[in-house]
């Protein structure tokens, strides 16, 4: 996978909030992690395998999904709905990887986490981490591929 | 003096003096809280994150947010505080030595004025000790990066010098009504110092502005800059990287040096799996 493959997973995020919360997130300085990954309260991950092995995950403050839930019009918020809004993200993120990368890549249907669970496969150490800043609120693309 | 000092994972917090005020009413996730509460004012920031399992990814955001509410405030110390805190009372000798001379006149007794008899010398022969035997040959690394190893000293920087006089120590003190026998001072020269880097590792910038320019330099977008040294470093082991003290990489404050021999190694290695050619420091430039 290249650095623009690559770069299609961060485009499909930003289109994602561009188009439910009408209004661009702002990408602020990536990291790269190298110790064993820590989440916010919800996490969505797609597991990738074929070519290149690894996951790709979004994870963000409970806060910031409900101010996505109140921005899309959704008045009682609950954790099932934040947690439903983490697994669509993740679930838009794999579709349209599947579009773009065909057969080449296969694409696992998203998991997601809340508060402190762990996903039921290892992520590999090496991780970027690209935080969105979207009305000030961070959430954190993560990449995570093996060698 | 205060001035701007950015975040880094080294920045070192304290909660505010007025923490306990500042803190009613707000709502914080308990991860936040227990960051906030391990702060000890000494422990960096990005240890801090380390010990609770918090991502340094998170922390920059994290203490922005718990500044702007006053909870915590960026700990800022002198250098003799500094000091204490390693552990060395004094500072390492300056590169280039000053010498503060008191002119204040003193009051001597007749006693003090009396010359002083020296006792004799010792009778036993002076010898100098013996220094340990030099290592027949240097190490010298693979990829030594361009500053090169830094006990290499070029030989012509160390000539001998002819030594200046020494200051006249033992002259006449100045007369109590009168002007002093000896030259009129001149006006000090402003006081300055330079410190001099210095170069205990290897500098990691070089490997990423190799990376970058081989990934296509600044004609190509940031990210793409950025994710070509992840493509580099998720070749990297991973253990190796840590136990090089290496716990994450911001590519934008990235001006550190690599102290550990074998990462570095581990990193030009996967530089060249990834690209396919043997790197030179010299070639980023």
């Amino acid at each position: 996978m290249t650095d623009s493959d690559l770069n299609l997973f961060v485009g499909i995020v930003v289109n994602y909030f561009q188009k439910i919360a009408r209004q661009k997130p702002h990408l602020r300085e990536p990291v790269i992690e190298f110790r064993p990954p820590s989440f916010l309260d919800y996490s969505g991950f797609i597991r990738l395998s074929g070519s290149n092995e690894g996951c790709i995950y979004i994870t963000m403050p409970s806060a910031f999904l409900t101010e996505v839930l109140h921005r899309i019009g959704e008045k009682d918020v609950d954790d099932s709905l934040r947690r439903d809004l983490v697994g669509e993200m993740a679930s838009t993120i794999a579709s349209n990887a599947r579009e773009q990368f065909g057969n080449q890549l296969h694409i696992s249907v998203p998991e997601t986490i809340q508060d402190g669970q762990q996903p039921s496969f290892a992520i590999p150490s090496t991780r970027f981490m690209l935080p969105i800043e979207w009305n000030d609120q961070l959430a954190y693309l993560g990449i995570a591929l093996a060698s | 003096m205060k001035r701007f000092t950015p975040f880094t994972p080294k920045s070192v917090y304290t909660r505010s003096a007025h923490f306990e005020t500042s803190a009613i009413g707000v709502l914080m996730q308990p991860y936040e809280w227990e960051f906030v509460l391990a702060l000890d004012g000494v422990t960096s920031a990005g240890d801090v994150a380390w010990s609770i399992g918090l991502d340094v990814a998170y922390l920059e955001a994290l203490c922005e947010h718990l500044h702007t509410l006053g909870l915590v405030s960026l700990r800022q110390v002198t250098l003799e505080e500094y000091l204490q805190q390693k552990g060395s009372p004094v500072a390492p000798p300056a590169t280039e030595a000053l010498m503060v001379i008191d002119h204040t006149p003193v009051e001597q007794t007749p006693a003090e004025r009396a010359p002083v008899e020296l006792a004799p010398a010792a009778e036993a022969p002076f010898t100098t000790p013996e220094a340990p035997p030099l290592p027949e040959e240097h190490p010298v690394f693979d990829h030594a990066p361009p500053h090169g190893p830094v006990y290499e000293i070029p030989s012509d920087e160390f000539v001998p010098q002819p030594r200046e006089p020494l200051p006249d120590v033992f002259a006449p003190l100045p007369d109590e009504y009168g002007e002093s026998p000896a030259a009129p001072l001149e006006e000090p020269a402003p006081l300055s110092f330079s410190l001099k880097r210095t170069v205990t590792g290897m500098p990691i910038r070089p490997l990423l502005d190799f990376i970058v320019q081989r990934a296509g330099g600044s004609s190509v977008p940031k990210l793409l800059q950025q994710l070509a040294v992840y493509r580099v470093f998720r070749k990297v082991p991973n253990d190796l990287v840590l136990a090089g003290n290496l716990p994450s990489l911001s590519l934008t404050d990235a001006n550190f040096e690599l102290q550990n021999k074998e990462l570095y190694d581990a990193i030009v290695h996967a530089i060249e799996e990834t690209f396919g050619v043997a790197y030179s420091g010299d070639s980023a430039n």
